[in-house]
């Protein structure tokens, strides 16, 4: 297994793979078994890549998150060119609004009341109360039948009894649960106040969270467009070509890792990590 | 019937998705609650509702009202009269007020 690797002026990244070590601004692991997502999640210090591959470079910003390997997946939607924004540094006026809006939310923790052992509980000592009413009174019809006839009913007065007991103490735990789950359910019902109350919060939170998207993806479209128009002939250039836009989104912002290059416009992956101003991985 | 009320935006989805996906089961919704119909795909439906999002989610089993069934008589007849009062303006409980017609407060107190 080989790495190519091709020295430029851009900043360079370090990747250990099988033991040995690539270092430089384009690293192509086209002849080797690293795919698109292996090498993200190379990048991504929550997740791990494969056995064997270490890749040394900043974290991805929320640009590479958003964006992820330039593939044809997503080309550049309002929320790429937002992040593209970021990237450059831009803020969106929603900001403030939104970070008081996560506090507030952060502040609404409403009670958890898990009620399904209740409900299970209530209808098994409805079922068992049930079940025993009829016991007794399929014995109380037994044994006046047994006296009418003038036969010995000491056996069902006994079995009466017992049925009788268990009946009132089959019905003492009815109520109980009952009354368990009842309290729960109010509890419950208050906490629903609460909880529509998080609801507003976070219908809010997205609502400002759109408008922000949307005020600065305006501010990168412009530079986005632009940049579009010198994506190099491979991809044809056109907005719609969701290769073409994810390049230019990345060219135009500024990406904290290396881009993950999973598509062919560039000769080389030395090429296209001088056209990008950026650390590539071409996979 | 069953009532489906959500309280999360995670909940709301997902009862959209399941009102999208079973549309023959849903008699009726309303933004983030739904009212399905008496069948056992509507109960499956509610207890996998429940299941993936907890205390999220309200399940009320509603059924029909029948006022001449559930209701007293002297309420029925309160708010018939009271629906057909001649100035509207009037607050109900003025209206009750030295009549035959339960009070808001007595109503208030007893159950159903």
């Amino acid at each position: 297994m080989s790495a190519v690797v091709t020295e430029t002026a851009a900043s360079s990244v370090r990747v250990v793979l099988d033991g040995r070590r690539f270092q430089g601004p384009a690293v192509d692991f086209r002849e080797t078994r690293v795919a698109a997502d292996d090498a993200l999640a190379a990048l991504d210090p929550e997740r791990s890549g494969p056995d064997g591959l270490r890749i040394d470079a900043p974290e991805p910003g929320p640009l590479v998150e958003t964006l992820g390997p330039v593939d044809g997946s997503r080309g550049a939607d309002r929320g790429v060119l937002a992040a593209v924004a970021r990237s450059r540094g831009h803020d969106a006026p929603q900001d403030d609004a939104i970070a008081e809006v996560r506090d507030r939310l952060a502040a609404v923790d409403p009670p958890t009341v898990d009620r399904r052992a209740m409900r299970r509980r209530l209808a098994e000592t409805t079922a068992e109360t049930d079940r025993l009413r009829e016991r007794v009174a399929e014995l109380r019809g037994r044994l006046q039948e047994r006296r009418e006839r003038g036969g010995d009913t000491a056996t069902l007065a006994a079995d009466l009894d017992e049925a009788t007991d268990r009946l009132v103490d089959a019905e003492t735990e009815r109520v109980a649960a009952r009354q368990r789950l009842d309290r729960a359910r109010e509890a419950a019902r208050e906490a629903r106040d609460l909880r529509e109350r998080r609801l507003e919060l976070e219908d809010r939170l997205a609502n400002r969270r759109r408008e922000a998207r949307a005020a600065l993806a305006d501010r990168a479209l412009a530079g986005f467009v632009a940049t579009l128009a010198t994506v190099p002939a491979a991809a044809d250039g056109l907005p719609s070509d969701p290769v073409a836009a994810e390049l230019a989104a990345y060219r135009h912002g500024r990406p904290t890792a290396p881009v993950v290059l999973a598509a062919d416009c560039f000769a080389d992956a030395a090429s296209a990590a001088a056209w990008l101003d950026a650390p590539v991985l071409r996979v | 019937m069953l009532l489906l009320v959500t309280y999360s935006r995670r909940a709301r989805e997902r009862l959209r998705n399941a009102c999208r996906t079973h549309e023959d089961v849903v008699v009726r919704r309303f933004g983030r609650a739904a009212l399905l119909a008496p069948t056992e795909l509507s109960a499956f439906l509610a207890v996998r509702l429940r299941a993936e999002c907890g205390d999220d989610v309200q399940v009320e089993r509603t059924e029909p009202f029948n006022e001449f069934e559930a209701v007293p008589e002297g309420v029925r007849e309160a708010a018939r009269a009271y629906a057909d009062r001649e100035h509207p303006s009037t607050p109900y409980s003025a209206f009750a007020a030295g009549t035959d017609h339960p009070d808001p407060e007595t109503m208030r107190e007893r159950e159903l």
